[in-house]
C-alpha cells in the first residue's frame, strides 16, 4: 500500500513539473526572431553573387512577361522621374515598415517562393542593402539587378556598338540590346539607331529572336 | 549552443557510440529487457513501458522546445523522419505485433541480448531474417513502400493550433494516460488475483 502511494506522490510530481513546464512555454511571448537567417548562411549569401540579375535578364523578364516583381528601393521622387515598366515603388526606408496588425508591412511582396523579386536603385548599393534586409528575414527569391539603373541605361536603354573584331554572340547581343532599348523608349533614346538591327548585321541571328537563355541569375 | 558537434565531424560515431551505450544501460536498468515487461502494456498487466516513453517524450518535447526558444539550438537542425502515410500504418501494425509475439522491441532485444538472455538471441535472429526477407521482396513493394510521402509533417500544422497549445494538449494526454494505465493495471491485477 506504501508502494503504491509513493508511486502516486512520485508521477503526480511529474505530471506538475511537465504541464507547469507546457503552461509556461504556452505563455511565453511569440519569440522575437525565431524566422531569422543564421549568421553564417548570411555571411556566406553576401560573398556569393548568385542574387544578381543582368540588366539583359531583367530587361527579358519584362519583354516576355516573366513571372517576376520588380522592385524599385529608391525614393518616391526618383521613381516618379524615372522607373522600370510595372515596377513597385518600396522604398529602403519602409522596407520594414509594419502594418496596423505589427507584421511588415512588405512581406506580401517578399516573403514568397512562386515569383523572383528583383530589387534595383540608381547603382547597385542600395538595392544591396535592402537585400541584405531582406535575406535576413529568410525571404528566399530576393535578387539585385546588377549595376542598377546606370547600367540600364548604359547596357539596355543607349548599349554602345562594338567592334566589328568581337565575336558574334556580342554582336548578337548588341542588337537585342538595342531592340530591347526600342521596346522601351520606343526608339526616342538619343544614340540609338532603331532601324539598324533589321538592316545591318544579316550574319547574326535575327534580332527579335530571344537572346541564347542565360545561366539562371541564381536562386534556389 | 548546439549543435555541440558539427554534422561533419569523425566525433559523430563516438557520440553515437556514447549515447547508445547509455540509451541500453536505461533500458535494462528500466527492466526493459524483459519481455514480460513489454508485453504487459498489451495484456493489460504492466504500463511501465508506456509510462516511460511517454515521459521521456514529454520531456525531450519540452527540453526543444525551451532550448529552441532561448536560442541554444537551431530545431531546423533536428532530423525528422520524413512521413509516408501508409508504410506507417502498415509497419507500425507489424512492428506491434512483433513486440506482443517477441516480447522485445528492437532496442530492448538488444540490450537484453546484451545481459544473455537466450529468448532476445533467438528475437535478434528473427530480426534479422526479416530484414533479410525485407530487403530481397523490396521490389514487391516499393510503389507502396515509398507512396504516400508527406515529407516533414507536423501534427499542430494539420490541427491548425500553435506548437505551444499542442504541446499543452499532449501534456495532459500523457497525464490522462498515467492515471488510466494505473486504474487499468489495478483492475487486471485485481481480476488476476482471483484466479
Amino acid at each position: 500500500m506504501d508502494d503504491r502511494r509513493n508511486f502516486k506522490k512520485r508521477y503526480a510530481f511529474v505530471s506538475i513539473v511537465l504541464l507547469g513546464l507546457a503552461l509556461w512555454y504556452a505563455a511565453l511571448p511569440e519569440p522575437y526572431n525565431n524566422k531569422e537567417l543564421k549568421p553564417e548562411t548570411l555571411l556566406l549569401d553576401v560573398i556569393d553573387d548568385t542574387r544578381y540579375v543582368t540588366t539583359d535578364e531583367v530587361a527579358k523578364m519584362i519583354i516576355e512577361n516573366d513571372y517576376y516583381i520588380l522592385a524599385d528601393v529608391r525614393t518616391p521622387e526618383e521613381f516618379a522621374t524615372y522607373h522600370l515598366p510595372g515596377a513597385l515603388n518600396i522604398p529602403a526606408a519602409e522596407l520594414l515598415d509594419k502594418d496596423e496588425n505589427g507584421d511588415l508591412k512588405w512581406s506580401g511582396v517578399f516573403d514568397q517562393d512562386v515569383r523572383k523579386v528583383v530589387l534595383y536603385s540608381n547603382g547597385a548599393i542600395y538595392s544591396s542593402q535592402a537585400w541584405i534586409l531582406l535575406r535576413r528575414l529568410n525571404y528566399k527569391n530576393i535578387f539585385v539587378m546588377k549595376g542598377g539603373l546606370n547600367e540600364w541605361f548604359a547596357t539596355i536603354i543607349m548599349p554602345k556598338k562594338p567592334d566589328d573584331s568581337v565575336a558574334d554572340n556580342e554582336l548578337a547581343r548588341y542588337n537585342t540590346r538595342k531592340a530591347a532599348s526600342f521596346y522601351f523608349t520606343g526608339g526616342k533614346a538619343s544614340g540609338v539607331d532603331v532601324a539598324a538591327p533589321t538592316t545591318d548585321n544579316s550574319h547574326t541571328p535575327a534580332t527579335n529572336t530571344t537572346p541564347k537563355k542565360k545561366e539562371e541569375g541564381g536562386g534556389c | 549552443m548546439g549543435p555541440i558537434f558539427s554534422t561533419a565531424s569523425e566525433w559523430n560515431y563516438v557520440i553515437a557510440l556514447i549515447i547508445g551505450i547509455a540509451f541500453g544501460y536505461i533500458l535494462e536498468a528500466a527492466g526493459f529487457s524483459t519481455s514480460r515487461k513489454l508485453a504487459g502494456v498489451f495484456y493489460g498487466y504492466d504500463f511501465v513501458v508506456l509510462r516511460v516513453f511517454f515521459t521521456a517524450a514529454l520531456t525531450a518535447m519540452l527540453g526543444l522546445a525551451f532550448f529552441g526558444y532561448f536560442g541554444w539550438l537551431d530545431l531546423d537542425n533536428i532530423y525528422i523522419n520524413p512521413y509516408y502515410i501508409g508504410p506507417a500504418i502498415v509497419g507500425g501494425a507489424v512492428m506491434g505485433l512483433g513486440f506482443i509475439i517477441g516480447g522485445f522491441c528492437p532496442g530492448t532485444s538488444v540490450s537484453a541480448a546484451a545481459i544473455g538472455k537466450v529468448d532476445a538471441w533467438f528475437f535478434l535472429g528473427g530480426v534479422l531474417l526479416g530484414a533479410l526477407i525485407f530487403d530481397l521482396a523490396y521490389p514487391l513493394y516499393k510503389d507502396f513502400f515509398t507512396g504516400g510521402a508527406r515529407g516533414k509533417a507536423m501534427i499542430y500544422e494539420d490541427l491548425g493550433m500553435g506548437k505551444e497549445w499542442f504541446m499543452l494538449v499532449f501534456v495532459i494526454f500523457g497525464i490522462i494516460a498515467f492515471a488510466a494505465t494505473a486504474i487499468i493495471q489495478r483492475k487486471v491485477a485485481k481480476r488476476v488475483n482471483k484466479y
